[in-house]
């Protein structure tokens, strides 16, 4: 899922993009006001694309300042709020709901503690819950499958319904994928 | 009861997700914003090649450049790079000019396109570049005597940046990359070039800041005061100068040396971070690369110009020590300044003087009767 944040790397292309996309944004808008308004909504649109859209070639230092001010002004206020209001909406509806149920936590008789032996054949001082065996590394990819498959392997079918407001978290996010940015340093 | 648990959280997650369209819509177009400036710019930039596959391994240096290239590199930002027939950058050949730049990436004009490379500047004197990025003075000068035959009657200069090519004409590698180094011949004052080493294979001692290239900056500061490394540093710079001195000497060409200074010499803040990183080392000076090899050049009876005096940190990219289109002018009124004075004897034209150089340092020319 694409967070809602721009790319950090502010490279021309990326601040070229983001402006053109701005710019057809506003063109889009001018055009629709003008044919509302029975204006050649299609010039107007046109030479608003083209004044803003130019703005990127003319000048790049006022993008880039645009481009951070996007990020750092607008998206990461968004963001912070829009995550606290899904996270309390996932809580007081659907934790509230769902622990209606009861615990599911059975600490009488035959097991009266949650704690496990560590596991001698990995080094991972507890099991991941929604991990991959073995390989930690793949995790993150395909997460999805793990989680269903954790989901319905402990008996928590209800965790399933979690996954939207997982991915709406993620849509809402400023975080950027982790990539592999290892090779793109050169040599001094 | 795992049943009634799973009906309650699906009829919950229902009634949840009506909730939270109205904020969905809301935040939608700045979403689509963002999916639109990837996916724009995924596909109007250019396919780019990564460092790995701008080199290839040599025997002899290490590596080299990959010849006939004409694609596009990313550092910081993309940049546009043509190769000629050898691998080096520029639009003339090495016969054909009459300046002869050797160096590394500051000499392979890494960080700007082809149209901004000092050495493709309209200029009264066709420049050939021959440097690629990682190398260290061993390895240019291995060029210079490889390519001496072509160097005669040329000026060849010779670009020494501060940041890693002073210590790493004494490391057997680069990020893991082996290369030719220079050591101490035992019992002697010598030096030698060792290259035994050089083979494809990952050079194994090797940790984490050094293969990121981390170290550099504090090794800089270690070299700007009184430290062992520094007087390692600059006798094994000695020797290498002297060597090359003697082969443009034979070749009938004209050497002349430019000390590149990293961005972190060039104001005063900066000084200091960089006298931190280096251990607060006895004898600070941040122009200390600049004096020795000054003096040494001096001994030598080659010219010495220092960069510092003319680069400014306005000179440089962001996040990144090489230098801008700026520096790249400045770069090329620099060299052009040292051609004219080639043969005339006389001082090459001070562009500017840096805060911390001394006037000695300006510019120099001691070229030799």
């Amino acid at each position: 899922m694409i967070p809602l944040s721009v790319p950090e790397q502010d490279r021309r292309i990326v601040l070229r993009s983001f402006w053109f996309v701005l710019s057809a944004i506003a063109a889009a808008a001018i055009s629709l006001a003008a044919w509302l308004l029975h204006l050649p909504w299609w010039m107007l649109g046109g030479l608003t694309f083209v004044a803003a859209g130019s703005l990127a070639f003319w000048n790049g230092h006022l993008i880039r300042r645009l481009y951070h001010a996007w990020n750092n002004r607008i998206i990461r206020p968004v963001s912070n709020l829009a995550t606290a209001i899904i996270l309390r909406v996932c809580l007081l509806v659907v934790f509230a709901a769902t622990g209606r149920a009861g615990s599911r936590l059975l600490l009488r008789g035959k097991f009266p503690t949650m704690w496990v032996g560590r596991d001698a054949s990995s080094d991972h001082v507890g099991s991941l819950p929604f991990g991959v065996h073995g390989d930690i590394g793949a995790a993150p990819h395909g997460w999805i499958r793990n989680y269903i498959r954790w989901a319905a392997r402990s008996g928590n079918f209800w965790a399933i319904f979690l996954i939207p407001f997982f991915c709406f978290l993620r849509m809402v996010s400023t975080e950027e994928p982790t990539s592999s940015g290892e090779n793109i340093y050169t040599l001094f | 009861m795992t049943f009634v648990r799973t009906i309650l959280a699906a009829l919950a997650t229902l009634v949840a997700v009506v909730l939270l369209v109205p904020l969905l819509v809301l935040i939608l177009p700045f979403w689509l914003v963002s999916v639109l400036t990837r996916m724009v710019a995924r596909i109007a930039e250019p396919e780019f090649l990564t460092r790995d596959q701008l080199i290839q391994f040599d025997p002899v240096f290490g590596w080299r450049a990959r010849p006939n290239l004409d694609t596009n590199h990313l550092m910081v930002d993309l940049f546009h790079i043509r190769t000629d027939n050898d691998g080096w950058r520029g639009k003339r050949t090495l016969a054909e000019s009459d300046v002869v730049v050797f160096g590394d990436s500051f000499a392979a004009g890494y960080g700007v396109s082809d149209r901004h490379f000092f050495a493709n500047l309209p200029s009264s004197h066709k420049i050939k570049s021959v440097g690629i990025g990682g190398y260290s003075m061993v390895q240019e000068f291995l060029w210079m005597e490889k390519l001496k035959d072509s160097l005669q009657g040329k000026l060849v200069i010779w670009f020494i940046y501060y940041g890693n090519d002073l210590y790493d004409n004494l490391m057997p590698d680069l990020r893991g990359y082996r290369k030719p180094f220079v050591r101490e011949v035992k019992g002697t004052n010598d030096w030698e070039i060792v290259s035994s080493h050089v083979t494809p294979d990952q050079w194994s001692i090797i940790f984490q800041g050094r293969m990121q290239g981390q170290h550099h900056i504090p090794k800089l500061g270690e070299l700007c005061g009184d430290t062992f490394l520094a007087r390692r540093a600059f006798a094994a710079c000695e020797f290498l100068l002297s060597r090359g001195k003697t082969l443009c000497d034979e070749t009938g060409a004209e050497l002349a040396v430019l000390g590149v200074p990293d961005n972190i010499q060039l104001s005063s803040p900066r000084r200091q971070a960089l006298k931190a990183m280096g251990g607060e080392p006895p004898g600070f000076d941040a122009a200390a690369p600049d004096k020795k090899i000054d003096e040494i050049c001096s001994a030598l009876g080659v010219t010495f110009l220092a960069g510092s005096t003319f680069l400014a940190p306005n000179c440089y990219k962001i996040n990144d020590c090489h230098w801008n289109e700026t520096g790249h002018r400045k770069v090329l009124e620099a060299i052009e300044g040292l051609a004219r004075s080639r043969g005339s004897k006389l001082s090459p034209r001070p562009v500017k003087a840096a805060a911390f150089a001394e006037p000695s340092l300006l510019a120099r020319s001691t070229i030799s009767n």
